[in-house]
């Protein structure tokens, strides 16, 4: 031991104290006046059927949860919900335009462009025949 | 002869008697750390007294882990805090004044006792742990438990303790050589 600890330990028991006789009694009296309290934290004691009914309600929810997802077959992409995001624009009631519009006579000349362009890709179809013909 | 551990479970039951007992094992111990904690002797006999009613109170939740002494210095310790809280005088300040209890319990003696220097140097919870340590023989497991502190800190504040109590003791030393 070295000399700070033997000092320290000396010096500790030159503490002289006395319990007097009346405290003393004042503990005796106030541990006699006391209930020592209940343990709070004890856990909650279950009788076994309590876990009998525990399990049987967990294994019946597994039951139902395959049952479900086996019986019900694969969901259609129709059935699925879509998420939309378009919003419905309500405008006001417009009053009718009177239109006076005449129908265009453009029937010819359309005829006419479309018979080109059916020549010319016969021409195209001709030409690219020919070189596969060359090649191979 | 009853251990502790065998007195506490006939308390736990309901035994004043058995408490009792160890009342009058641990009374004198805990009353001589408390005279040095407190700023009067009435207030360290009403910690005394506090302490032992909230262990018997609160006997269910001790942890036979522990010594029943930690577990018993931790009450008492929380108990000085809660009658000291209340006085306006610090703990440093006591020494000085006629009614420290500690120099009235002290033995005359040539040189200055190290725990008053202790009081006036150390913190609250150094003090404690060099308390614990030295007059209690506590291992530093049971000072950190009884303190609420972790054994590095406890070990670190013991070292700081030691070397400022060194100090003290020198200088009492040198303080007696000059005056012979």
């Amino acid at each position: 031991m070295d000399k700070l600890a033997a000092r320290l330990r000396k010096d500790a028991a030159d503490i002289h104290v006395d319990v007097s006789p009346e405290l003393d009694n004042r503990i005796r009296a106030s541990l006699t006046g006391i209930t020592p309290e209940a343990p709070s934290d004890e856990k909650p004691r279950h009788s076994p059927l309590f876990w009998w009914a525990s399990s049987l309600t967990g294994l019946a929810a597994a039951v139902a949860v395959i049952a479900i997802v086996n019986t019900g077959g694969p969901s259609s992409p129709a059935s699925v919900p879509v998420a939309s995001t378009q919003t419905d624009i309500v405008l006001p009631e417009l009053p009718a335009l009177p239109l006076k519009a005449e129908q265009a006579m453009s029937i010819s000349p359309l005829e006419q462009e479309l018979s080109d362009i059916q020549s010319d890709l016969e021409k195209a179809r001709e030409a690219v025949s020919e070189d596969v013909r060359q090649i191979f | 002869m009853t251990t502790d551990l065998e007195l506490i479970e006939a308390a736990r039951d309901g035994s004043v008697d058995a408490f009792t007992e160890l009342v009058h094992a641990y009374r004198e111990r805990l009353l001589r750390f408390l005279v040095t904690r407190c700023a009067s002797f009435a207030d360290a006999e009403d910690a005394l007294q506090d302490t032992f009613i909230n262990a018997y109170r609160y006997l269910h939740s001790y942890d036979p882990q522990w010594r029943f002494s930690t577990w018993l210095y931790r009450i008492a310790i929380r108990n000085a805090a809660r009658h000291n809280s209340g006085n306006v005088t610090e703990l440093g300040d006591i020494a000085d004044s006629e009614g420290d209890p500690l120099s009235t319990c002290i033995k005359d003696s040539e040189r200055t006792n190290l725990w008053s220097a202790a009081r006036r140097v150390l913190s609250d919870e150094v003090y404690t742990a060099m308390w614990l340590r030295y007059a209690e023989d506590m291992s530093v497991n049971d000072i950190s438990g009884a303190l609420d502190r972790t054994s590095s800190w406890t070990k670190v504040n013991l070292m700081r303790g030691r070397q400022a109590l060194e100090a003290e003791m020198n200088r009492d030393d040198s303080r007696s050589k000059a005056y012979g």
